[in-house]
Parts: C-alpha cells; sequence; structure tokens
C-alpha cells in the first residue's frame, strides 16, 4: 500500500463547540497521529482564525464563502494530487465528486438527520460516487443504503466521539440543587435538547405522558429538562394538564461550562428520541455516570452500545417508559453496573474516546484500501 | 435458552407424573439455572418440564411452561425466536394482547394464528412441545438447521421428549438398550449420526421437523430443506454482506450482554468485525491458548481483539490444565463425540466473566467452503475410476495407515460424494468398526447414513454433507451440551435459515471459493494477518496430550481392541464411548 505523504480535510469548522465541528477536529488529530510523516491540509469553510496550512473562510459571505472555500480545496488538489481527500460532511462531497472520476480518494463522514431523507438527488449521486462513506452509526449506514443505494462494503461505520475532557462523575452541584430547589437523595430524571416545535423528536411529550405513572411509586421524582426553544410553552402546558407541573423543572439554556454538573444531578438520563443520527448526549451522560433510557427507533441503542450500558424501550410507549424507569430505580434489573458511574465513565471513553474513534477510523481506511492495517500496530 | 421436558400419553397411565416431571428437571437443571416449572394437564394425562436461563424479558412474566390467556395453550420451549419483535407486531396488528415481552409468549400466539405452519415463520433456534388442550394435539417441532436437540422416545401410544439423552434414560419410563446401528455409526464417524441416538428406544426429532401428537398416534413432517441456486443475477459480495449483517444484528436480540468466541480464525474475527458495523462495539472476546506453538492461535486473537477493541480475556491452557477440566467435561457429556472439550472450555471462561450470551463463528466452513473436503472430494471422485481398477491397490492400502484404511473403503465403494466423505472425515474404516462394535455391542449391524439428494455439483454436495452430518451431528451437538453445562447461550449466527437461504441461492462457482473467498470479500474489514494465516482448526494439541500425561486411561480403554488405535481421535472416541456406555445405563 503506497504510503500517506498528503491528506486534505474539508471541514465546516473546527473553532466551534458543535458535535460536527469536534469531530472535525478528532478527524485532523487522528489523521496527525496515525501518519506523522503526512502533510495536513485543512480546508475550513467556517471558520474565521485559520492557522499553519489551515485555510479559513469564515470571513467572507455567503455565496463567496462557499466558492471561495470550494474553489480553494479544488485547486490544492490538483495542484498537490493528495492521497486522500476527506470530507467531515457530505454536503462537500458534491463538489469532490468530479475529482473521485479523475481517481482522487475522496472519503466523506455522514453523521444523521443532514442526509436521512435528502438521498434522492444530488446527495444520493454524490454520496454515491464516493471512494467511501464514513457513516457514524450503522443506523445511518442502512439509511444511506436503503435510500441512495451505496454499497455496504463502502460504508464501514465510525462511531462518533465525544469531549472526553469535560465530561466525568462527580458529585451533585450544591449550587444547582439550590438553583432547582433539590434535595439529597431525591431522584431526578433529566432531558438535554433542543425544544423545536417543528422537530419535536427528543421525546419530552412521551416521558411526560410516562410521569403520573412513575409518581404513583415515586412520588419524589423530579423531570428536569434543559436547552430552549419554540415549543417550551406547549411542554408546559402539556405538564399542567398532565398535573404534574410541580414535578418538572424548565431549566432554560445550559452553557458548555455547566452541561457536566447537569448531567450529575439525574440517576437516569431519559431521551426516547425518534431522530437520533447517533446521539452525542447520551455519551456525555454516560461520561458523567449516568446511564441512559433511549428509544428503539434510531441511532439511539448504538450510544449504548447495543442497549448494554442503560435501556432501550419502544420511543412512543409511555407505559414502556414509566415501567422501565421504576424498574432502575428499583433495580429491578440485571445490570449493577449502570449504578457504578466509574464503570458507566471506563466503558464509555473505552468504546466512544479519542482512542477508540482513531482506531475506527484507521481500521475503515484499511478496509476501503486507503492505508494499511498495520496502522494501529 | 433452557432445558425442556415432557410427557404427552393418551390417558393417564404413568402413576406420579409430577415426580417424573421434577426428575426431569433434576437432570436439567444446569441448563436453566435460573428458574424452573412444570406444568401437568387437567386430565393429568400430559405433563410438561422446563428449567430456564433467562435472556429475553427477564422478569417472572417469562416463567415456563407458559399457559395462554385462555388456558388453552401450554408450551415448554429451547432456545431463542431471533424476529420474535416483528412476529410479535404482525400478531398485536392482528388483536392478539400480550402479557410479557418474552419470545415464548409469541410462540403461543402465533400458533393460535398460523397452527403447525407457524415453524416456518420462525428465524432461531428451536426445541418446543406446545400442547393444545382443546384439540388434544402436541406440536414438537426442531429448527431447520438442527442447532437445538430434542431426544424423543415413544412407545404404546406414549411420548417423551428431553433435551438431553440423559433425562430420558434416567426417568425409569423404559429400559434403555444399546442401539449397535449408533455404535458403529459413532466408530465410523467420530459421531452418533441423527437421528439415531445411542439408546434403541430415543430417536431425535430431525432438523428441520415437526412431530404433531394425539392420542391415536404421531406424525412426522418436514418443513424446510438445503437448496443450492445454480444462477445468480446479483451481486455475490453484496449479497453476502447484508445477509451477514442481518444475521448478526439479529443474534445480538438479548436482555443481557452478548460476548464472541474469538478463535483467530476468519469465522470469528468476521463476527467480531460485523458486531462492531452493527453498533455493539464493547463485546467481550474469548480466546483460549495452548502450550503447543502449531495449533496456538492466542497471539492472532490477541492482536485481532486489539484491533477491533473487543474486551478480550484468554484462559492458557497446558496438558494439566485441560487434564482437570476434561474431568468435568466428562460428567457433562451426553452422547459421546471425538469434540466438545474446547468449547466446554471456552464456554466456562465466558461464564467465569459473567457472561451469558455468546456468538460462535460455528457455519462459516460448511457454508464458504472453508475445510479441505470441498478440494479432496472432488479430486478423489475424478480418481475413483482409474484408481478403483487398479489390481491390489485397496488390498495394499488396507494394510496401510488409518487414512490409507478408510480410503481402500472408498475404493471398493460406488465412489460416491458420501463415500468420499465418510473416507476423509471418518475414524475408522468399515470393517474396523465393525469389529469395534461387536467387541462393545456384540453384535454387527450395518448402519445407513440420513438421505440427502444427490446436487448438481459435487461441492454443493460436500456443503450439504458437512452441514447436515460433520456440523449438525458434532459440531452443534457438542456446542449445545457444552455451553449449557455452563449455564451459557451460545449463538451462531452463520448458521441461520435466512443467512443460509441467502448466500446457498449464489452458485458453488461464486459461493465456494479458496480460503472462504466470498466471506473475506463480504467483510472487508477482516485484516490481512486473519485472512492469510494457514487454517490451523480449533483443536487443542491431543495427540501431544495423549501421548503424554493424558495417555494411561486411554490406554486402558484401548487394551484388548480388536483394531489398531494409533491416532488420538481413535483412542478418544473408543474412550468416550465407553465412558457414554456407562452414564447411560448401557454397559453390560
Amino acid at each position: 500500500m503506497a504510503e500517506m505523504k498528503t491528506i486534505h480535510v474539508w471541514a465546516s469548522g473546527l473553532e466551534e463547540t458543535g458535535g460536527i465541528q469536534h469531530y472535525s477536529a478528532c478527524c485532523v488529530t487522528a489523521f496527525r497521529a496515525l501518519f506523522p510523516e503526512a502533510r495536513i491540509r485543512v480546508f475550513s469553510k467556517n471558520d474565521v482564525l485559520g492557522g499553519a496550512e489551515i485555510y479559513a473562510f469564515g470571513r467572507l459571505q455567503g455565496w463567496q464563502r462557499t466558492l471561495a472555500f470550494v474553489g480553494s480545496g479544488l485547486i490544492w488538489a490538483v495542484r498537490e494530487r493528495p492521497d486522500l481527500i476527506f470530507a467531515t460532511h457530505p454536503h462537500f462531497m458534491k463538489a469532490l465528486a468530479p475529482l473521485t472520476r479523475l481517481g482522487f480518494p475522496c472519503l466523506t463522514a455522514a453523521h444523521g438527520i443532514e442526509v436521512w431523507g435528502r438521498l434522492g438527488g444530488s446527495m444520493g449521486w454524490a454520496l454515491r460516487s464516493a471512494t467511501g462513506v464514513l457513516p457514524v452509526s450503522a443506523f445511518t449506514q442502512q439509511v444511506i443504503h436503503r435510500e441512495a443505494g451505496v454499497p455496504l462494503a463502502r460504508m464501514p461505520v465510525v462511531a462518533d466521539t465525544f469531549q472526553e475532557g469535560q465530561f466525568c462523575p462527580g458529585p451533585r452541584s450544591a449550587e444547582l440543587m439550590r438553583r432547582y430547589g433539590l434535595v439529597a437523595g431525591q431522584p431526578v430524571i433529566l432531558t438535554v435538547g433542543r425544544l423545536s416545535a417543528a422537530e419535536r423528536y427528543k421525546g419530552h411529550d412521551q416521558v411526560l405522558r410516562a410521569l403520573p405513572a412513575m409518581l404513583k411509586e415515586l412520588p419524589g421524582l423530579r423531570y428536569l429538562i434543559a436547552g430552549r426553544g419554540d415549543d417550551e410553552a406547549r411542554l408546559r402546558g402539556l405538564a399542567a394538564e398532565l398535573g404534574v407541573a410541580e414535578h418538572v423543572t424548565f431549566a432554560g439554556f445550559v452553557p458548555a461550562e455547566e452541561l457536566a454538573d447537569h448531567y450529575r444531578l439525574c440517576d437516569l438520563y431519559v431521551m426516547p428520541s425518534t431522530g437520533e443520527g447517533f446521539g452525542i448526549v447520551y455519551l456525555e451522560a454516560l461520561a458523567c455516570g449516568r446511564p441512559c433510557l433511549v428509544g428503539g427507533e434510531d441511532a439511539s441503542p448504538e450510544a449504548l452500545d447495543g442497549g448494554r450500558l442503560g435501556f432501550v424501550v419502544p420511543a412512543r410507549d409511555s407505559a414502556a417508559i414509566a415501567e422501565t424507569v421504576l424498574r432502575f430505580f428499583r433495580q429491578q434489573h440485571d445490570r449493577p453496573w449502570l449504578h457504578e458511574p466509574e464503570t458507566l465513565h471506563r466503558e464509555v471513553v473505552r468504546l466512544y474516546g479519542f482512542a477508540a474513534f482513531q482506531r475506527s477510523l484507521a481500521r475503515a481506511l484499511a478496509s476501503l484500501g486507503v492505508a494499511s492495517a498495520d496502522l494501529l500496530d | 435458552m433452557c432445558g425442556i421436558a415432557g410427557i404427552l400419553q393418551a390417558t393417564p397411565e404413568i402413576q406420579g407424573l409430577e415426580s417424573v416431571l421434577a426428575g426431569f428437571q433434576r437432570a436439567l437443571r444446569h441448563r436453566g439455572p435460573d428458574d424452573a416449572g412444570l406444568w401437568i394437564s387437567p386430565s393429568q394425562n400430559i405433563g410438561l418440564a422446563h428449567t430456564r436461563l433467562a435472556i429475553l424479558d427477564l422478569s417472572p412474566s417469562g416463567h415456563q411452561p407458559m399457559i395462554s390467556q385462555d388456558g388453552r395453550y401450554a408450551i415448554c420451549f429451547n432456545g431463542e425466536i431471533y424476529n420474535y419483535h416483528a412476529l410479535r407486531s404482525w400478531l398485536i396488528d392482528r388483536g392478539h394482547v400480550f402479557e410479557s415481552h418474552s419470545d415464548t409468549e409469541v410462540l403461543l400466539h402465533l400458533y393460535a394464528e398460523e397452527g403447525e405452519r407457524m415453524v416456518e415463520r420462525l428465524r432461531g433456534m428451536f426445541a418446543f412441545c406446545l400442547w393444545d388442550e382443546a384439540e388434544q394435539t402436541a406440536l414438537l417441532a426442531r429448527d431447520p438447521l438442527g442447532i437445538k436437540p430434542l431426544y424423543v422416545h415413544e412407545a404404546r401410544g406414549r411420548l417423551a421428549f428431553a433435551s438431553e439423552l440423559r433425562a430420558l434414560t434416567r426417568s425409569g419410563l423404559f429400559k434403555p438398550s444399546l442401539d449397535v446401528q449408533a455404535v458403529r455409526g459413532f466408530f465410523e464417524t467420530g459421531t452418533v449420526p441423527e437421528p439415531l441416538t445411542l439408546v434403541h428406544e430415543v430417536r431425535m426429532l430431525e432438523a428441520g421437523h415437526t412431530l404433531v401428537w394425539r392420542a391415536d398416534g404421531a406424525k412426522r413432517r418436514s418443513f424446510w430443506r438445503l437448496e443450492f441456486g445454480r444462477e445468480f443475477a446479483g451481486d455475490p459480495v453484496q449479497q453476502t454482506r447484508e445477509a451477514l449483517l442481518d444475521s448478526v444484528r439479529h443474534h445480538f436480540v438479548s436482555d443481557v450482554p452478548v460476548g464472541v468466541f474469538l478463535s483467530g480464525g476468519i469465522d470469528s474475527t468476521a463476527l467480531l468485525a460485523l458486531a462492531g458495523e452493527t453498533g455493539h462495539r464493547g463485546v467481550g472476546s474469548f480466546s483460549i491458548t495452548v502450550d503447543d506453538p502449531a495449533a496456538d492461535e492466542g497471539a492472532v486473537a490477541r492482536r485481532t481483539a486489539q484491533y477491533f477493541g473487543s474486551d478480550h480475556h484468554e484462559m492458557r491452557l497446558d496438558a494439566e490444565v485441560a487434564r482437570a477440566l476434561f474431568r468435568e467435561f466428562l460428567k457433562h457429556t451426553d452422547q459421546p463425540s471425538i469434540d466438545g472439550l474446547n468449547t466446554f472450555t471456552v464456554s466456562a471462561l465466558a461464564r467465569q466473566h459473567g457472561m451469558k450470551v455468546v456468538l460462535s463463528g460455528l457455519g462459516g466452513d460448511e457454508l464458504f467452503g472453508g475445510y479441505s473436503s470441498f478440494t479432496k472430494i472432488p479430486q478423489m471422485l475424478r480418481l475413483h475410476p482409474l484408481m478403483s481398477r487398479l489390481p491390489g491397490l485397496p488390498t495394499l492400502l488396507q494394510h496401510g495407515r488409518p487414512q490409507h484404511r478408510r480410503l481402500a473403503d472408498y475404493l471398493r465403494g460406488p465412489g460416491d460424494v458420501p463415500a468420499a466423505f465418510s473416507a476423509l472425515r471418518g475414524i475408522f474404516s468399515q470393517q474396523e468398526a465393525a469389529a469395534l462394535t461387536a467387541w462393545l455391542a456384540d453384535s454387527s449391524d450395518r448402519t445407513d447414513g440420513p438421505d440427502l439428494t444427490d446436487q448438481a455439483d459435487p461441492r454443493d454436495h460436500v456443503s450439504a454433507l458437512e452441514m447436515t452430518r460433520y456440523m449438525r451431528n458434532q459440531l452443534l451437538r457438542d456446542s449445545d451440551v457444552m455451553s449449557m453445562a455452563h449455564g451459557l447461550e451460545l449463538r451462531v449466527p452463520l448458521v441461520d435459515r435466512v443467512l443460509v437461504e441467502k448466500v446457498a441461492a449464489i452458485p458453488a462457482r461464486q459461493r465456494l471459493l479458496p480460503n472462504k473467498g466470498l466471506l473475506t470479500a463480504a467483510v472487508s474489514e477482516l485484516p490481512e494477518w486473519v485472512v492469510n494465516q494457514k487454517k490451523r482448526g480449533f483443536l487443542f494439541p491431543y495427540q501431544q496430550w495423549l501421548g503424554g500425561t493424558w495417555g494411561g486411561a486411554f490406554a486402558e480403554a484401548c487394551a484388548g481392541a480388536p483394531v489398531p488405535t494409533q491416532l488420538w481421535y481413535q483412542k478418544w472416541s473408543v474412550f468416550m464411548l465407553k465412558h457414554s456406555l456407562e452414564v447411560l445405563g448401557l454397559r453390560s
């Protein structure tokens, strides 16, 4: 297998804190570790600062930004003939497709909702023309295979990762306990996510509907909803209608520096979502030592290693959600490690930490014939 | 996964039915340590017993024997139904109301909906008995590929069944006598050929068969057969990959963690790779390492585990450690076999680490042509017309090594695939097997193997024989008994009805490629060091062990044998048969 001398990375951005930005930064770090001799150029559409061999286009606006980003990437590609071009967002593959016809190895990541239901037109064509697609979950892999016809063998899964340094087990924050009026030992369940009237897939409704059954056995239970959005008023109305308003706390927007403390407030992270392409929030909750309850209709079970690190329930079944939450608090299950924060932290770092991500990326490159399997020795 | 047993009788003849059922439970306790139950019909003529290893729906609502809400149906079931979620949803749409989340309840409702034909919709491994009180009918069934066993004793309108042969022979329902055909079959092949058992009064319900029992008689029916494709228009690699991923995904249905037996070979590595691809990345992997560099796969397995990031555990086995395990192994042996200790050992390791369910790569060699039989048997067929005409050659070979004596049998015979298979896979030649049978059983009857339709391509025929003889009679039977000895459920994603149907549709010329080329192309994640290694098999260095510290007991067992027993598996087979005769109460 030829030596990897030059790699070009097309990224939406590295500087911000979002999931795809973090994924892009991890890719660049992993490439540097796996190919220490290679020259790595990064073309970043939305970053402002740039740096050594990082070309940032965030100072430009609208179509000018897109044109400069794509044009620059293509010119450098033709000039330098890199051994690998890696797009961290599948939209970029539309511009890269002509290069694959000229024999340039082009790979793209695929995350989730940005491709689901949009694979009929140019996106499907672009993914089919890629040398390889790296979906973040088997669920997304299946969707692309089904809707765009990309062969499974050209889509090795590279699971998403999370910011290891920011999330770890610890005591409950006294300041947050006071803020939300919680007392020691009070059972708490938590959902973190945008409250969007247009989307409504995170499962808040089902959890609220499950609350009355849970409260019969756990009268002190509190449901903490972190996140803001235009659906909050409706959810408050639903809580009142169900007669559980005093057991529900809307925490509003939670800044990044307070996020880990919020996860540590709860006993169980509950989000029976139906639209996760992977579910980094689950990894963050697990890293803080909190098990998760997820729905079985999307990629969520994968973040729980197929359910081993929590519970998978029918996402739209409030009775099943209530029963499962109660089973957790009663400790009526076969998985004692769900009550051991350090074990959950260790497992999620082992499976989805940066080292696992790098190993998984190397394996994907080997299976696509882009790099050798000896990379990890 | 569990132990099942029961009695069906036209009239309540057996006194103390409950204590007979309790005896079954005791005999099968090791298969299901989590729960046990028994059920007797209102008219006292039907009794079902069950011991449970809880894997799906761990709550008490998964208790068995399970009775339908209206009290009409009762079932005891051993196995797993991997498509039970889909079946459950379909049944709910048709108005069925469920009380539990177990696959057993799905079987009850599916029978109410579809009757005997229900078995055709099941994907999984199963052996069960379902009693219909209204129709006074029982349905017994066994999965298409024979993963789960079901032993049946029929006499005078009475039928008794169990998951293990010993449970029936110890029941006191009949006096067991030795089946000489089975003994001879064992000496020829190293395993008792289905449907025979060592006990004349007991037969195995054949794989892919149902048995419908009524007071006036029983009727058997085949509901599945293996068929190979001759033409295929699609992309074989893509079809195979999709079928493999689909099977692995289904085999992860579990309420407890699932692990993988990792031998270091292609099949188990493929499972580990595909597990990761389906979102199961933290699986435990389990390997045995041995003190013989030629047989040891430990280093390869370790490197592979590290590559895929599995939680790897291994056990180092030398002659002494293995000997201690062998004593335990003997206690659990049901029918004799020349294999099984490896599964027993690695199952012990997995159970020590808290596993209840593990996946095994068993079946890959049979489906994708991994054995040398796929190349040697076509060669033997080509050479038979010439070699069988060379005067004196069979007589000359008869005086050669054990393999040569079996080749002599082949040259004297019709020169077909089953004969070549017997010569290649056999333990003793036909004459030797007859002599050993006469020595131990005081008789020398001839046995006929199970009937197999001739396939157009001889390699397909080899594949069919590998699956229905070596895999079914030996690998699957040993895997069931030796994993259940530790209360461990062993799942075999490469022995899946849907996978086999999809892969067998691909013609032999594209399916049975050197070094399992179709499988390695379909699982492109397989690292080069696994694909290109020399095939070793999952075998311990028995020739070395039996030649050393283990030798005494085996030499003693073979003392006075009427034929030579030079090779380890010949000594092993004589020793194991004598042991089984004692355990089953067949020693005269």
